[in-house]
């Protein structure tokens, strides 16, 4: 997916700042009005993801298991969208996503797994609470797919 | 004369410089002849300058400063070097990058990566193919720990597995990543001997990605050793 289209895209469904005024001086934001959470034990990954997301101009931060996912909803931060990855250690996605529900929590969940998963195990993990579910590795084109659905939940 | 060939041959022996030197050929030669000879006398100084920055060592602190024929001169010729370097060690990472994918050894989920970096980040690559390398390193280690023992903790071994193929995958490792389905199979059997020989099977391919991997975070450095000796001026 070239930028370019990204960028129309995002502009189009206003997640991303038009360019203010007509003719050579206007200049667009980079931002969106988005923000993200990245949940992966794996440090190459959380680097990946967190990376797609900023060239997308989405705020996101980081944790490294569903207990801290689950830590940061309970001091007060919301994020629209959480990428959330089914297996780590301390708390794995399905256990998180199922006590982010249950605090309330109304983000988009997408879940990420590699896609030799045993379908039961991806079965339910959509049960507890998944908006979405992408393969990985993650790619830019993967995510627009989810922000779409984060435009239209909005 | 005795000048001038000293000149020349110690700036032969700078190895960025040498790249330049073999893409403008003789023009160099006539250029740094023309240089020396109409009596410019900080040649050694210029190089010193030049040396400072192959060390990283920041930038030109030359007295006197050099004339304005030899900052227009080395200006130019820098440049114009720069540009072509750039451009040819791009394309030879492009050409090895496919010569990895002929030969299976990476997918396309590394130019995934490849395609992630920019301006603002422009080391992302070489962040990513270090980190991997880390990361792979001590999960293998772990795995081969778990799996000699006398009892296997397979769980443990899982836990490993699923990190690695997770990390390998999103680089294009995708040797890597058959390798620990064959683990994953051998600890769902709970076959010891299935599982020693997968881990020397992931370690095996590991070193054929980390080497190419290396090979390919070397032309991206050289890229950016480019650039430092650039910021001259």
């Amino acid at each position: 997916m070239s930028s370019n289209n990204t960028e129309n895209w995002m502009k189009d469904i206003g997640v991303l700042d038009h360019p203010s005024g007509v003719g050579e001086g206007s200049t667009t934001s980079a931002a969106t009005n988005i923000t993200a959470l990245v949940v992966d034990d794996d440090s190459v990954n959380q680097m990946i993801h967190s990376k797609i997301l900023e060239n997308l101009g989405i705020q996101n931060q980081v944790v490294r298991n569903g207990k801290e996912a689950v830590d940061l909803h309970s001091s007060g931060n919301n994020f629209d969208l959480i990428l959330m990855d089914m297996d780590m250690p301390v708390m794995n996605g399905i256990e998180a996503t199922r006590k982010l529900r249950a605090m309330g929590v109304r983000s988009i969940i997408a879940g990420v797994s590699t896609c030799t998963r045993d379908e039961r195990e991806q079965k339910e993990f959509m049960e507890a609470g998944l908006d979405d579910f992408q393969e990985k590795p993650l790619t830019t084109p993967k995510v627009v797919s989810i922000l779409q659905k984060v435009n239209k939940k909005c | 004369m005795r000048k001038f060939l000293l000149t020349v041959a110690w700036l032969r022996m700078l190895p960025s410089l040498r790249q330049i030197f073999s893409s403008l050929g003789a023009l160099m030669d006539i250029g740094y002849a023309f240089v020396v000879l109409t009596g410019v006398g900080r040649m050694d100084l210029i190089v010193k300058g030049w040396q400072d920055f192959g060390s990283r060592k920041p930038v030109l602190n030359l007295t006197p400063s050099p004339s304005k024929l030899e900052y227009i001169f080395f200006h130019n010729v820098f440049s114009q070097g720069k540009k072509m370097a750039e451009t040819d060690v791009k394309q030879q990472i492009k050409d090895y990058v496919q010569t990895m994918h002929e030969q299976g050894i990476l997918d396309h989920n590394f130019e995934n990566v490849q395609n992630l970096q920019c301006q603002e980040n422009p080391h992302f690559v070489l962040e990513i193919i270090d980190m991997f390398c880390r990361d792979a390193e001590i999960c293998i280690a772990e795995m081969a720990k778990y799996v000699d023992e006398p009892v296997v903790d397979y769980a443990k071994v899982t836990g490993f597995i699923h990190q690695l193929k997770g990390s390998s995958s999103s680089v294009g490792g995708c040797r890597i990543v058959v390798a620990c389905r064959e683990l994953r199979k051998a600890t769902e059997n709970k076959m010891k001997e299935g599982c020693l020989e997968a881990c020397n099977k992931i370690k095996r391919e590991y070193f054929v990605v980390r080497d190419n991997l290396n090979a390919i975070a070397k032309m991206e450095r050289s890229i950016h050793t480019d650039d430092a000796m650039a910021g001259i001026f």
